[in-house]
């Protein structure tokens, strides 16, 4: 029986060697992440009635695709559409939830007018884009289980990007 | 002892003799169908009948050595028999049974019979046996335990050579009966188009071989021989039912019902004076433990052989599939890595495909004979998207091939032919191409001394596609093998080898839809060429052990890869601007040096109740353009096989461990995208199996079970494919 005590040994060895191979990663929630920041000083707390960080998968964007954008989900808020970004923060990180897809414009959104309707009442005050072509949109794409971080953002409430509309 | 040279026999045409007789198992005493009777040093052979006899061409009169082998038992010759003009000489062969098979005879390496100790090259061979044995459904699982190859889903890699090219070319050449089986349109191997249970054996030759079979063959050649026809009536049967497990997540485990896969094969031959034929139709089913991963299909094979005369034949095959199956790219993720990715739930392709083959052979003396062989392949698919046809695209390959073998002189045999092809591809993914090819090739076999054969070859290939430029390629051979002595050989061989791209590769154009990659077309690809070094040596102990190593090198220039990457599109000529699209294009972008070695050994333990067969290799693939390793390759490679024999059961089980993938293509994880598609682990497969032969109360049949993966490891071959889970298998077949 001496002989079969090398087979027996290597079959041993091979089967202990195993785990069980793949498992699964993480359940992740997709989003974004990264670090607000406000350069310079913050308007009368009475102008930011509320601030909130926006992912659209719409650009070009237009004042009447703002609505309907939103009830699609294809604009989407942080940290809700109820709620609003703290007021006089110099920097904060964000962890921002996202259904996968493609991001177009992604930016913060201040509404600084008392008429929740009206257009003219919002303005953008910070965009996401290359340093090489500041004010230009950058695109980001997120799929399922992934979080794109170091999305930051500045906002400069007296140096506007360009405006949507 | 070599054979004795017969004078005269061209000249003078003295009357012949005949030599017949029978072969026995030498411990049962039974007669053995099937097995090879050759006259050494000529071109002369049979095969036993069902009667285990056997009748010889007629012969010159003269002194020769005759030998009869087969597989599981010792060759036995016997030297210096004397024919006499016009006598009729019996002779009698009891074959002792072996553990080990030290000499297999292979034929794909010279185009010709010959033992495995005088080829040049490696050859691993896999015996219908053990397809049987392993309950193989399709060709691609019985390559998975050869040493030296690794399969990437369906492609198939001989020592690195080919990577993944999502499909389209195959650096390793397919042959079914010495014909090059490649599909027209994207030059592929479709490993279901060949039942399995009609092939008799599947010969694996590692190494360029384009200076015997032309383009593809860089980094090997696979043969599919499929098995001859019996005289008598012989009706089988052949059934199995496998049930997958469940996966080891409950994440993965998307379906309430259990998941089987079965198939059922019936076939019948016979013989009708000098007619010999066989049928055979295969239903099987899978439904996948993947979510529209299910398949159905349908094979039918037929073989005819008319023998005009003893020097005469004639052989037709005729071979269908008809195929529907899921079309699964890859997972959703892996958290959900049973299911497809967004887009292709309802993604269905519809397949057909056949060849018809004929084949002609005649001896024109026992030094001479030729073979002229022809094929039609046809293939036609099609995808579609809830009813909705994507692409559609249908090949046609006619191709031709007549051969000559001349031994000139006890030292000298000759191969020369020439070879042809004439392709049409109709396709919207392609566009709608003709090509052709024509080919000459001559290789000489020397035997210096009884102890040292040299083997020169070369092929010249002219090849055009469409309307593009005809492109030609000389391919030479050379090799040589050293017979120290019964039990000790040395060899080694220096090959080059090519591939044409194919029409897929050239024409494709396609804004798939299964991901966001647009597929674009490059008509000035230039054809691949590799050149092969092999050293080896095979050491045999009786038939308790057979040690084989073997060192090589290979050498690529202009690899066709298929680049990932962004590309700006545009629109039409008054798009200035364009717009930034992820992109598949062919691009001949590698040059690439595969480096390695291999050893295998096969022991007979137990006084030969329990053989093993072990195979390592050792794959050093290096892209010389960036000085990386390769995408797609395996650095270590290793199989273990044993079986074990208490009749009438027989235990079995394999080993499979493949190291864990090192590179992969970046850019189709990313743009393609597959979420997680950079998840990959090292392969450990067991599979484990017993069978029975039911012979001994009186049923002709042998019943098995398997257990495929064992272990339940969860791995990819690749990239976003979860590989089959555990599955248990019930088989019956008959065993006449």
């Amino acid at each position: 029986m001496k002989s079969l005590f090398l087979p027996v040994l290597i079959s041993a060895g091979i089967l202990l060697s195993c785990d069980g191979g793949l498992t699964l990663p993480p359940d992740i929630e997709p989003g974004l992440s990264g670090l607000l920041t406000v350069q310079g000083t913050w308007p009368p707390q009475d102008s930011v009635q509320t601030l909130w960080i926006f992912a659209s998968q719409i650009f070009p964007i237009d004042s009447s695709k703002v609505a309907s954008g939103i009830l699609s989900n294809q604009i989407l808020l942080y940290p809700s559409i109820i709620e609003s970004l703290p007021y006089n923060f110099s920097s904060q990180s964000f962890n921002f939830a996202l259904p996968p897809a493609t991001y177009y414009y992604i930016g913060v959104l201040q509404r600084f007018g008392d008429n929740t309707l009206d257009p003219n009442s919002y303005r953008v005050v910070a965009v996401y884009s290359d340093e090489t072509t500041p004010g230009i949109p950058k695109t980001i794409t997120i799929r399922d289980y992934e979080v794109v971080s170091g999305v930051n953002l500045t906002i400069d409430f007296y140096n506007l990007p360009p405006q949507p509309f | 002892m070599g054979p004795i040279a017969i004078s005269g026999v061209l000249i003078g045409q003295p009357i012949e003799g005949f030599v017949l007789g029978t072969v026995r198992d030498a411990e049962t005493g039974q007669f053995l169908i099937g097995a090879n009777i050759v006259v050494k040093g000529t071109l002369v052979g049979a095969a036993t009948n069902v009667e285990g006899s056997f009748r010889l061409r007629p012969l010159p009169p003269g002194r020769y050595g005759i030998a009869a082998s087969m597989v599981g038992f010792r060759t036995e010759t016997k030297e210096n028999v004397t024919l006499e003009a016009g006598s009729t000489l019996t002779l009698e062969f009891s074959l002792k049974p072996v553990a080990i098979e030290t000499e297999p005879i292979v034929v794909t390496a010279s185009r010709r019979e010959q033992s495995l100790r005088e080829v040049p090259v490696t050859v691993s061979t896999v015996t219908a046996a053990t397809l049987a044995e392993r309950v193989t459904v399709t060709l691609d699982d019985a390559l998975r335990y050869v040493p030296g190859v690794n399969m990437m889903q369906d492609q198939v890699n001989i020592r690195g050579s080919t990577g993944y090219s999502r499909g389209v070319g195959s650096r390793v050449l397919l042959l079914l009966d010495g014909l090059p089986f490649l599909t027209g349109d994207t030059g592929e191997i479709n490993w279901e188009t060949i039942p399995v249970g009609e092939i008799e054996r599947i010969e694996v030759v590692k190494g360029a071989g384009s200076a015997l079979y032309g383009s593809s063959a860089l980094g090997g050649v696979i043969n599919i021989i499929t098995r001859e026809m019996p005289e008598n009536p012989d009706f089988r049967f052949r059934a199995f039912s496998g049930l997958y497990d469940r996966p080891r997540y409950d994440e993965w485990d998307w379906s309430e019902s259990m998941r089987f896969n079965s198939s059922l094969t019936l076939g019948y031959a016979n013989s009708a004076g000098p007619v010999r034929y066989m049928f055979s139709v295969t239903r099987t089913v899978d439904e996948s433990y993947r979510e529209n991963d299910v398949y159905h299909r349908w094979n039918l094979f037929s073989k005819f052989r008319y023998d005009l005369s003893e020097q005469r034949s004639l052989s037709l095959v005729v071979n269908m599939l008809d195929r529907k199956h899921g079309n699964y790219f890859w997972w959703k993720s892996l958290r959900e890595a049973t299911l497809p990715a967004a887009g292709q739930r309802n993604g269905k392709v519809t397949s057909r495909r056949g060849n018809v083959s004929l084949e002609y052979k005649e001896f024109l003396s026992e030094r001479l004979f030729y073979t002229v062989k022809g094929m039609y392949f046809g293939n036609f698919w099609r995808d579609d998207s809830l009813g909705t046809v994507l692409n559609v695209s249908s090949s046609h390959v006619f191709q031709g091939d007549v051969q000559v073998t001349y031994e000139a002189d006890p030292q000298h045999i000759v191969t020369f032919g020439i070879a042809g092809n004439r392709d049409e591809v109709i396709s919207n993914l392609f566009g709608n191409h003709p090509g052709f090819g024509l080919a000459a090739y001559v290789q000489d076999e020397f035997s210096v001394t009884e102890q040292w054969k040299l083997t020169a070859g070369i092929r010249y290939d002219i090849q055009k596609a469409s309307v593009l430029p005809a492109a030609s390629r000389l391919s030479p051979k050379l090799g040589a093998v050293y017979l120290i002595s019964d039990a000790t050989s040395l060899r080694g061989s220096v090959g080059w080898g090519f591939r044409y791209p194919s029409i897929g590769e050239l024409y494709v154009s396609s804004s798939t839809n299964v991901s966001q990659l647009v597929i674009l077309p490059n008509i000035n690809l230039k054809a691949e060429k590799s050149l092969t070094y092999e050293l080896g040596m095979t050491h045999s102990v009786e038939d308790i052990l057979v040690f084989d190593a073997a060192l090589y090198s290979n050498d690529f220039r202009d690899l066709i890869e298929p680049a990932v990457k962004l590309k700006n599109i545009k629109s039409g000529p008054s798009d200035t601007v364009g717009q930034d699209r992820a992109v598949v294009e062919f691009e001949n972008v590698t040059r690439a040096r595969i480096q390695g070695f291999e050893v295998g050994l096969k022991i007979a333990w137990l006084e030969r109740v329990l053989n093993t067969d072990i195979g390592y290799t050792y794959v050093w693939p290096k892209d010389l353009a960036d000085q990386s390793i390769m995408k797609f390759r395996p650095r270590h490679l290793f199989y273990a096989s044993s079986a074990l024999t208490f009749s009438p059961f027989h235990f079995s089980g394999d080993y499979r461990f493949i190291s864990r993938v090192e590179r992969i293509d970046d850019n189709l994880i990313r743009l393609a995208p597959i979420i997680h598609g950079d998840y990959r682990v090292p392969i450990h497969v067991v599979d484990a199996r017993v069978s029975a032969m039911l012979a001994g109360i009186g049923l002709p049949l042998r019943v098995g079970f398997n257990v495929n993966n064992l272990l339940n490891y969860h791995y990819v071959e690749l990239v976003g494919n979860l590989a089959p889970v555990r599955t248990f298998v019930l088989s019956i077949e008959s065993a006449l």
